[in-house]
């Protein structure tokens, strides 16, 4: 049984000193890092320190580049990887979700769920973050294998996980125009995603719910999906975690029970290259996939 | 909603005794909606493309006829179909081959029509005779290859509401996990869509009733099933059924067909502009917005025409006969003769440029009021026209302390628009990357400064410009140079935006079409511009307006091309 660490590099010093604090606390195997092709050249740096690392432990490594801007070639990318690399249902995978780009981090547990029935997700917290995260966002997508039911003749639910970014939850509401929104806010930080800053074209009925946007486990996960579950029957629903990682991973344990429920991403343009600093120990919880 | 009569929505949100209450009847567009052509209609968000369409669909011509009677269909009914659904945005179908791309497209594309037509036709049951209920659920199970219901059939349009979602349902559960035969699937135009119709039409309710398929914001389809709506645009017999598109952006439409074709204006459909260049109160939009404001007037028991219920300033009014004077003894000056057409002329485009011009330094800032002030702040866009007017009625409801107003004062007109003018340059300075994707925070702050330096061209050409001081619409010349490509993505981004407007026209230059660029006019409050402007177009050059929005270089008079755009009078 092999014990593989799974992440994705990124110019977030979370990707380097996250991978070095879980290779030097012993007994992996290997380490798998799956990075943009488009931003190659600013984790190449960090990517060759992590072969140094693992070197040093003795840590077998595997790079895969992929291309994360469009969704065809990230899924045929992250499938291509986990046909290489040898993880089976007997592996112990941890998978650092704290730089990974939600739209990768949904196709990947798609991918791993052909291969492995759970895994452990860790996450670390920055100490401080800065006050954006990205710019010139596209359309939103809908994500392969989770892009839910829709039907033609019913009207649209958004429901987000919102993060201090309003501008994403605004390009959302201006791309499906939905008649009905729920803002689920932090419960730590309760000014995060306030819905007064939030204008939006149509004057959808706005409902904010607070819930913790970090606890993955299933009686939480369960509060997400008795939220959504009801509104199925009326309204194509559509969610998006603006928050947090473990939004998304809440996301996607919600999207398992309630598979008519579409999960959407809104790619970024521009990335703030110095999105936070400093690091928090880390948080680990089981993942069923 | 409130009684405020300025109330604005999307069309489909709206309730449907609203929207009639609030639709006009434009004996142009209602006739081409009722014929059997196939039609584009093209506008702008907010120019009422929705509403065209949904108030010629079979709910609202029940609604219009009342519960109690037997609707009035005068041979032609319609079925809405909105696009812009969560469905459009799904992309599985990418993860196919070529074949199967188009096979799975046009599968979700007829199903979402059929469930419209279901939903459509749900509440006309009561029509039907009890063996054309039966006959019809029949024909929809044979088309959809699904079980026959076995019990008696109260409604077969609720059965192929049912029965299209369980499809529709099956299709995307499959490609959802990588299962997709393209063997299994049959749903298209002519094998579900067509035989529908056709099955509809053979009841005696429905018997030779031409079905318009109203199918909105075309432009959310995917490329392949845009094809295919063009290409069932060539189909030539409409003695059945005919398709009205409601398209954002008609320009960058593509016209192509599934087959490789394209299809032509007049050959295959009439297209119909909603968004009008000409903003006077003899134009179509200023006669429309007339009616518009008449009727919802009306429906809160205010019977004045827009005109008193917007007046003038009787400020501006005094002023701008003033005005009218010095431009008379310029021209008589200038040696024309009164009564002629020069002199008339000249009098028209100067005098309202005399009034902006000729303030006293310390004078106040110019005043927008009145109805046809109104119009052309709108720049062709009713939603542009109701919003302030809806603020309007808060405000002087407000100052009357509740009380419906008579009249929207003057001074209350001048504030509101001065309050929208301030919104507007606030959205382009701040919010631009917020609003739009794909616009970096850089894209919003060059489109600010190419905004700002618009403005200020604008100014100085009212304060200077000999012949056509009050143009606010420009063309763009020299768009060979390099830099063309960024400043055209910046003039894309910002009509995206909505704060402007780019419509086709002809070319001053060996004929031809070119493009005429009209900012939002509600900009030029804040600048002291004149909001009715004049005819004509400014000729900017490319490698100029790129130096305004990188560089924040201004805009000079000089700079433009010697031969200025001149459009006629009226």
């Amino acid at each position: 049984m092999a014990k593989i660490l799974v992440l994705v590099a990124s110019w977030d010093s979370r990707f380097l000193a996250g991978a070095r604090t879980t290779i030097e606390a012993g007994g992996l195997t290997a380490v798998h890092c799956i990075s943009s092709l488009r931003y190659s050249s600013h984790t190449q740096g960090d990517r060759d320190q992590l072969d140094q690392i693992c070197e040093g432990h003795g840590v077998e490594i595997l790079h895969a580049k992929i291309d994360f801007d469009d969704q065809v070639e990230t899924l045929s990318g992250i499938s291509g990887w986990l046909e290489l690399s040898g993880i089976s249902a007997q592996d112990d995978v941890i998978f650092d979700i704290s730089t990974c780009p939600r739209n990768v981090l949904w196709l990947m547990l798609s991918c791993l769920k052909a291969k492995i029935s759970d895994c452990s997700i860790r996450y670390f917290p920055a100490m401080s973050y800065d006050s954006w995260f990205t710019n010139d966002e596209g359309d939103p997508r809908l994500i392969f294998n989770n892009s839910g039911v829709m039907y033609p003749d019913l009207p649209t639910c958004l429901v987000m996980m919102c993060g201090p970014e309003i501008g994403r939850a605004e390009k959302m509401f201006y791309r499906f125009e939905p008649r009905r929104a729920i803002i689920i806010r932090d419960i730590h930080a309760p000014d995060y995603g306030v819905v007064a800053n939030i204008s939006q074209p149509m004057g959808a009925a706005i409902q904010e719910v607070i819930i913790d946007n970090k606890d993955i486990s299933d009686s939480n996960v369960q509060r997400v999906v008795d939220l959504i579950a009801p509104l199925s029957a009326e309204f194509n629903v559509v969610c998006s975690s603006f928050g947090p990682k473990l939004g998304a991973v809440i996301l996607y344990k919600a999207a398992q029970k309630l598979d008519e429920m579409a999960l959407s991403y809104l790619p970024s343009g521009i990335h703030n290259m110095v999105p936070s600093s400093g690091m928090q120990p880390p948080q680990d919880q089981r993942l069923t996939l | 909603m409130s009684g405020n009569p300025f109330e604005y929505d999307a069309a489909p949100n709206l309730d449907p005794q609203r929207l009639l209450d609030w639709y006009i009847e434009d004996g142009n567009y209602s006739r081409f909606m009722r014929s059997t052509k196939n039609v584009i209609v093209n506008g702008e968000r907010g120019s009422g493309k929705s509403m065209t369409l949904i108030y010629h669909s079979l709910k609202y011509i029940w609604q219009r006829t009342g519960s109690d009677a037997q609707p009035q269909f005068d041979g032609h009914l319609g079925v809405y179909i909105p696009c812009n659904t969560p469905l459009s945005s799904k992309e599985e179908y990418r993860l196919l081959d070529a074949i199967e791309q188009v096979r799975v497209s046009e599968a979700n594309l007829a199903l979402s029509i059929v469930s419209n037509i279901a939903r459509e036709f749900s509440t006309s049951t009561s029509l039907l005779s009890e063996d054309e209920k039966v006959d019809l659920a029949a024909e929809f199970a044979f088309l959809l290859e699904s079980n026959p219901p076995t019990a008696s059939v109260s409604c077969p349009f609720l059965y192929l509401t049912r029965e299209t979602h369980k499809k529709i349902r099956e299709i995307q559960k499959n490609l959802n996990v990588g299962r997709w035969d393209g063997r299994s699937s049959s749903e298209s135009f002519s094998t579900l869509i067509l035989p529908i119709i056709q099955a509809i039409r053979r009841t005696a309710p429905f018997a030779n009733v031409h079905i318009s398929l109203l199918i909105d914001d075309v432009q959310d389809l995917n490329p392949y099933q845009q094809r295919l709506v063009n290409s069932w645009l060539g189909f030539r017999d409409h003695s059945a059924f005919s398709i009205k598109l409601a398209v954002v952006g008609l320009r960058n439409y593509n016209f192509e067909t599934a087959y490789g074709g394209a299809i032509l204006e007049g050959h295959d459909y009439v297209a119909v502009h909603l968004q009008r260049p000409i903003q006077n109160n003899q134009s179509e939009f200023g006669q429309f917005a007339r009616e518009v404001v008449r009727k919802r007037l009306l429906n809160v028991g205010i019977s004045t025409t827009p005109e008193e219920f917007f007046p003038v300033s009787s400020h501006f009014v005094s002023r701008l006969e003033t005005a009218k004077t010095k431009a008379e003894a310029e021209a008589l000056a200038r040696d024309m003769v009164p009564g002629t057409k020069p002199f008339n002329d000249f009098v028209y485009k100067q005098k309202r440029a005399y009034y902006f011009r000729d303030r006293h330094a310390k004078a106040n800032k110019p005043q927008y009021t009145g109805f046809d002030t109104l119009n052309h702040l709108s720049t062709g866009i009713i939603r542009n026209l109701l919003q302030p007017c809806y603020f309007m009625y808060e405000q002087q409801m407000a100052r009357g302390k509740g009380a419906k107003p008579a009249r929207i004062e003057p001074e209350t007109q001048n504030d509101v628009v001065r309050v929208e003018s301030d919104k507007l340059w606030e959205f382009i300075s701040q919010n631009l990357e917020r609003r739009l994707t794909n616009c970096s925070s850089e894209d919003g702050q060059r489109i600010h400064r190419l905004f700002i330096r618009l403005a200020e061209y604008f100014r100085e050409r009212l304060m200077r410009h000999a012949s056509e001081p009050r143009v606010v619409t420009f063309i763009v010349s020299e768009r060979d140079h390099p830099k063309w490509p960024d400043v055209e993505r910046l003039l894309e981004l910002a009509e995206r935006a909505q704060v402007l407007y780019v419509r086709p026209g002809t070319a001053k230059k060996g004929g031809g079409r070119e493009d005429y660029y009209s900012p939002n006019r509600m900009l030029w409050p804040r600048y002291g511009l004149d909001a009715v402007g004049q005819h004509g177009r400014a000729s900017l050059r490319a490698r100029d307006l790129w130096d305004a929005a990188f560089n924040n270089v201004a805009l000079e008079l000089a700079g433009e091309d010697s031969d200025l755009s001149q459009g006629s009078l009226f």
